[in-house]
């Protein structure tokens, strides 16, 4: 039994609720399953944990049980004086004491609120997840999932911290542990920053409420749908999930934090500049620092800065929400008007220095206003939102900004607005921006819109050209069915007049324009340099020297800014599509950053 | 307390008895419901705000804001000029609506549609028709040789467009309101007139007008304070565009409340038209009976 | 006046209705434009939208189908958000008119010895812009544990639509002749009888009246729902309307759709009981002369 002798007889036997009870029995097949789940945890967990095979575990006064595996904080060291208390991890390698395991075992770990406990089940060769442990009367898990080969499954990974950090009002323990592992969900599946808030409203009973961001297509709400009915499925809670549109949520969610009311998470697109770092400094906000640690592998570490916020009580910065979405501005034009007056409508020929960029479409609105001028008399080249009332301004806005080389805060919160370089950057881009519109190539409601209206705009056909943070615009062309029908009767007579540019990171395609077999070309806009799958590359003297190929990189670098927020970064069933397109332009993008031209890119094909 | 409790030689009324007839005790049940509401939903939210609202720094802030100064002087042409206007063309259109001609009947009903159709429906048709690039209202200046006019995206005209839809939607309910008014007179005293030879304008001056003067003064009262507080029309029509230029008090307290997570700005700057509500009530309180 | 029926005469009251006539067109135009143009753009295809024009080249009810069958994202809990509107308006009027009505009876028939102060505070909830209230009224929902439900936004509307139904009835109460009471106290009746059986069939028409006008100001109500309800089944239409513009492209042409069947409830309504409604909400502000 114990034939490699590594193990002294008396490990063999640990205290169980105040009983010795033997332990399963050594044989290699059980000790090769304990080094292998130990060598895959360490992987897993990485520096600052520790993956401790068959060590003691001091719970309670009467339990002291040598798990297979615990995974705990820290170093070896840190355990000196005495047995850790608290595993975020406990994996037990079963074969004959399969029901023990499952049972008394759970049950102890259970009470002792040990959040992740696995079972590696050898004879059926899956690997049994208990999650959810509820104390009290009955102590157990209130998740159970059996993975089988080729599945997978992440740690959940709770600092010791973050169970101190959770104040939660009439909430019991286990909610804000199924709120975390919610956020978790819907940022494993992929789909939209993140706030979760500490005092919980309808707390009592297994209730989470969650307020959503409207999407612009119904597919959007669809999936999040899909996502919470699994979760509920899965969790056994009830999700009280809601929809609203940005600018009615915003309103929403700042009534309910001001009255100390709010739901248990609330995703508004306006949430990382205008409510994460105003009510994080103000302490209400959950810290979910713990949670961002767990997920940080998957991060583009610059979109994490969003949530990176400075606590006025506390005086520490933490993560006080979960970004799951960047956005991008896309560039939409209409080719055909190009065309018209001879302009190359080519994604490539267009020009990308930021002068030469901004001036082709100038040069289309006075060509075609001289060509046709009955028809085109009130046409516009450029369709820049300048208005205080809309968001796509300040998306435009702070865009130009950094193209100017320019910031407001710096990267430690301070305003750098006054400072010589920002200064003259702020200047410039205002006057830029002023003379955009006093130039006469931007309608003059601009100064009006509201985030639609520029599509209406460009919709109507009396603008050429418009940046818009949303797929909103080729959205629209199904939102009737029989308009979309004459929609893409046009787009097919047009031969694809609809034109997207893609500045930096790629949305996800709509999946209804390829099933009508519309080509949808992606390409890239006057964008920055970026490595594979978003990565910035580090940053170069260079990257400055282009206005229009900074702008991307430096608004992803920004962090605080809100330019880009849709960019989905999951991972799952319907965000692996995405992720391969991302990555394969990626590459290019990566191959081709320093070329400073736009290079056509392939259709991404959908199933 | 009514008579017939005392006579017939009943034993006195028991003091709980006594109490329930007292008129103190009946008027307080029955305006309990009332007060109940004033109490629960009014005195307590007021409260709040009014403790919210107590903090020197919001008003310095809000001093220092050239958008606050901005919003005052459109909140009084909104008010000052908007109302005026409205109840001056209501009370000319109350004597047109006032002959009794048939057709003049269809024409009031008409007339009244604006006040039945709700506000938003409303700004809606506004707003699409004062587009400058595909309005109906460029194309038939177009159409007459004018240049556009670019109507929501200029200070002047974008707040002109606010009071003109005030107009239009609130028009109707005033000019019936003078009618009523004008009805309200008793015919002796125009009959009395036409002996005398009066013209319309001199009925007007020396007849009609003295008798509405208290009731036209109410009226203006009543709807510089519900204009005061007019958060929908401004909001939806310019939202404060361009550049926040536009904005009326209501409106900028939603932006510093909602927009900028100020709660205590937005409080302060209703609390800055409080003195102004406040005194407007005792003027009416001293005028009206309810 | 000018009723003399000579030669001149008649051609004086010919040129006046001429000259009424034009001021009629004027006024007409004034009017029923926008109201048309709504209409207009309703029926108006998509691909039309952009072409202004003063008439429909192409007409469609397509919007009308989309928002009846709630065939469009935008649409898609139409009915539910109606409903709730009516459930809303509904209840805001009958409380409107009970809570009035109790309250008219104390000021008016009672003479109770605090009826300025009750009237003082009526005026004060008349004339505080509701928007001043609405975060505190949020917390104050919340308080009470209403958040979401239909009875706070209700409550809501009582509150601010009982002042000006206060008026009205008291001030029509008052031109009530005194006898009510002494027939009640000739039969016998106490205070609650006269109030149910003489009181109440007396001031029928100005009842109808303010019901009419809480039912319209619970109809038009936007920002206290949209701050008490949650979730597209459970708001009421204008909320839902408001979701489409802050979206990021709105269906014009559906959204005027859904307007104008937002706005028939309201003008039928009105169309029903404009006798009682112009009599009825004019004597409050006429009575103050």
């Amino acid at each position: 039994m114990i034939d490699r002798g590594i193990f002294r007889p008396d490990d063999r036997l640990e205290l169980i609720d105040g009983q010795m009870v033997v332990k399963e029995p050594q044989d290699s097949d059980h000790f090769t399953a304990i080094l292998l789940v130990a060598d895959t945890l360490r992987a897993a967990f990485g520096p600052g944990w520790l993956v401790r095979p068959q060590g003691p575990v001091a719970l309670d006064d009467r339990s002291e049980p040598e798990p297979d595996v615990s995974v705990v904080q820290g170093s070896p060291r840190d355990y000196r004086e005495g047995h850790p208390v608290r595993p975020v991890l406990v994996v037990e390698v079963s074969k004959t004491r399969l029901a023990f395991d499952r049972a008394r075992k759970a049950t102890l770990y259970a009470r002792n609120g040990v959040e992740d406990y696995w079972i590696v089940n050898v004879l059926d060769r899956v690997l049994e997840v208990y999650r959810e442990p509820s104390r009290g009367g009955r102590a157990g898990y209130g998740s159970v999932r059996t993975l089988s080969a080729g599945e997978s499954v992440t740690p959940l990974r709770s600092r010791r911290s973050a169970r101190n950090a959770t104040p939660t009002r009439g909430g019991g323990r286990a909610m804000p542990q199924t709120r975390r592992q919610f956020l978790k969900t819907t940022l494993g599946v992929g789909a939209a920053g993140v706030l979760g808030v500490p005092d919980v409203t309808g707390a009592q009973g297994q209730k989470l409420v969650v307020w959503w961001n409207k999407g612009y297509y119904p597919e959007e709400d669809a999936a999040m749908q899909k996502i919470v009915k699994e979760f509920e499925a899965s969790h056994k809670v009830e999700i009280d999930l809601s929809f609203t549109a940005q600018e009615d949520l915003l309103k929403k969610i700042t009534a309910a934090l001001i009255a100390r009311r709010v739901p248990d998470v609330a995703f508004c697109f306006f949430n990382d500049w205008q409510v994460v770092p105003k009510f994080g400094w103000g302490d209400q906000l959950a810290d979910v620092s713990d949670l961002i640690q767990a997920l940080k592998p998957r991060y583009n570490a610059k979109m994490l800065e969003v949530a990176y916020v400075m606590n006025g009580r506390t005086k520490k910065r933490a993560y006080y929400g979960v970004p799951i979405e960047a956005q991008t501005m896309h560039i939409h034009y209409w080719r055909d008007m190009l065309r018209e007056v001879g302009m190359a409508d080519d994604p490539a020929k267009i020009p990308m220095k930021w002068d030469d960029y901004w001036n082709y479409w100038k040069k289309a609105q006075d060509a075609l206003r001289k060509k046709d001028p009955a028809k085109y008399g009130k046409l516009y080249g450029i369709g820049m939102t300048e208005s205080t009332r809309a968001t796509d301004t300040l998306y435009n806005f702070e865009m130009a900004l950094l193209s100017f080389n320019g910031e407001t805060v710096d990267k430690d919160g301070k305003v750098v607005a006054d400072q010589p370089r920002n200064r003259e950057a702020i200047v410039k881009t205002l006057k830029w921006f002023g003379e955009l519109f006093t130039s006469g190539y931007v309608p003059p409601d601009a100064t009006n819109w509201t985030d639609g209206d520029n599509n209406a705009g460009f919709h109507s056909r009396t603008i050429v050209m418009t940046p818009n943070p949303s797929q909103s615009i080729p959205a629209a062309q199904f939102f009737n069915k029989e308009d979309a029908r004459q929609g893409l009767h046009r787009v097919r007579r047009r031969e694809g007049s609809l034109q997207r540019v893609h500045q930096g990171g790629q949305r996800p395609l709509v999946p209804g324009l390829h099933r009508r077999g519309r080509r949808h070309i992606l390409a890239r806009g006057p964008q920055g340099p970026e490595g594979p799958e978003g990565q910035p590359r580090p940053r170069r003297d260079d990257d400055l020297s282009r206005p229009g190929e900074q702008s991307v990189r430096a608004l992803q670098e920004s962090g605080l800014l809100p330019g880009l927020r849709r960019e989905r970064l999951g991972q799952g069933d319907g965000a692996d599509r995405h992720r391969q397109v991302a990555g394969g332009q990626g590459r290019r993008r990566g191959d081709r950053a320093h070329e400073g031209d736009l290079r056509q890119l392939q259709v991404a094909q959908s199933p | 307390m009514s008579p017939t409790t005392r006579e017939g030689g009943r034993r006195a009324p028991s003091r709980v008895a006594l109490v329930l007839r007292s008129r103190t005790t009946q008027g307080f049940l029955f305006t309990a419901p009332l007060l109940v509401l004033f109490a629960a939903f009014v005195i307590y939210p007021m409260a709040f705000g009014v403790w919210y609202a107590l903090d020197a720094d919001s008003y310095r802030a809000l001093f220092s804001d050239p958008t606050f100064r901005q919003t005052v002087v459109n909140t009084l042409w909104y008010v000052g000029f908007a109302v005026n206007v409205k109840l001056f063309l209501a009370l000319l259109l109350s004597g047109i609506l006032d002959f009794q001609f048939a057709w003049i009947r269809v024409l009031a009903a008409l007339f009244l549609i604006p006040w039945a159709v709700p506000a938003l429906p409303g700004i809606l048709s506004f707003r699409w028709m004062l587009n400058s690039q595909w309005g109906i209202f460029n194309y038939l200046l177009g159409k007459f040789g004018f240049a556009s006019v670019p109507w929501l995206a200029q200070h002047d005209t974008a707040l002109g467009a606010v009071i003109v839809f005030h107009i239009w939607k609130y028009l109707p309910f005033w000019t019936i309101i003078f009618l009523a008014g004008r009805r309200a007179i008793p015919n002796e005293l125009y009959e009395a007139t036409a002996i005398d030879g009066a013209s319309a304008l001199q009925n007007f001056r020396y007849v009609t007008f003295p008798l509405l003067r208290n009731l036209y003064l109410i009226c203006t009262l009543l709807s510089m304070v519900f204009t005061l507080g007019d958060f929908t029309v401004p909001w939806l029509m310019t939202g404060g565009a361009p550049g926040d230029s536009t904005h009326v008090l209501a409106t900028l307290a939603y932006r510093y409340t909602f927009q900028m997570g100020r709660l205590e700005w937005g409080l302060a700057t209703f609390a800055v038209a409080l003195p102004v509500t406040l005194g407007f009530i005792g003027l009416l309180l001293r005028w009206v009976k309810i | 006046m000018g009723d003399d029926m000579s030669a001149p005469g008649r051609r004086k009251r010919r040129g006046l209705q001429v000259g009424l006539s034009l001021l009629a067109i004027v006024i007409l135009g004034w009017t029923l434009f926008p109201v048309y143009y709504m209409l207009l753009l309703s029926f108006t295809p998509t691909d039309d939208l952009f072409q202004p024009g003063l008439y429909v080249e192409h007409p469609t009810v397509r919007n009308y189908t989309y928002t009846m069958g709630q065939d469009n994202p935008f649409v898609r809990y139409f009915w539910h958000q109606i409903g709730n509107s009516l459930v809303v308006a509904l209840w805001a009027m009958a409380l409107v008119a009970a809570v009035a009505a109790l309250g008219s009876f104390a000021m008016a028939r009672l003479h109770f010895r605090f009826r300025r102060f009750v009237s003082g505070l009526t005026l004060f909830t008349y004339v505080i812009p509701s928007s001043f209230l609405s975060i505190p009224f949020f917390k104050m929902m919340a308080d009470y544990d209403l958040i979401d439900t239909k009875l706070s936004l209700i409550l809501a509307m009582v509150t601010f639509a009982a002042p000006y139904a206060l008026w009205v009835l008291s001030d029509y109460a008052r031109s009530l002749p005194p006898e009510i009471e002494e027939a009640g106290a000739i039969d016998g009746a106490g205070t609650l009888a006269t109030f149910l059986y003489l009181y109440l069939p007396l001031i029928r028409p100005p009842l109808i009246a303010i019901g009419t006008y809480a039912f319209l100001y619970a109809w038009n109500e936007y920002l206290y729902a949209l701050l008490l309800l949650t979730g597209e089944p459970r708001v009421t239409l204008p909320v839902a309307m408001s979701n489409f513009l802050t979206t990021d492209n709105a269906p014009w042409n559906l959204l005027m759709a859904v307007s104008t069947v937002y706005a028939i409830p309201p003008v039928v309504l009105y169309y029903c009981f404009k006798r009682y409604l112009v009599s009825g909400l004019v004597s409050g502000a006429v009575a103050g002369t």
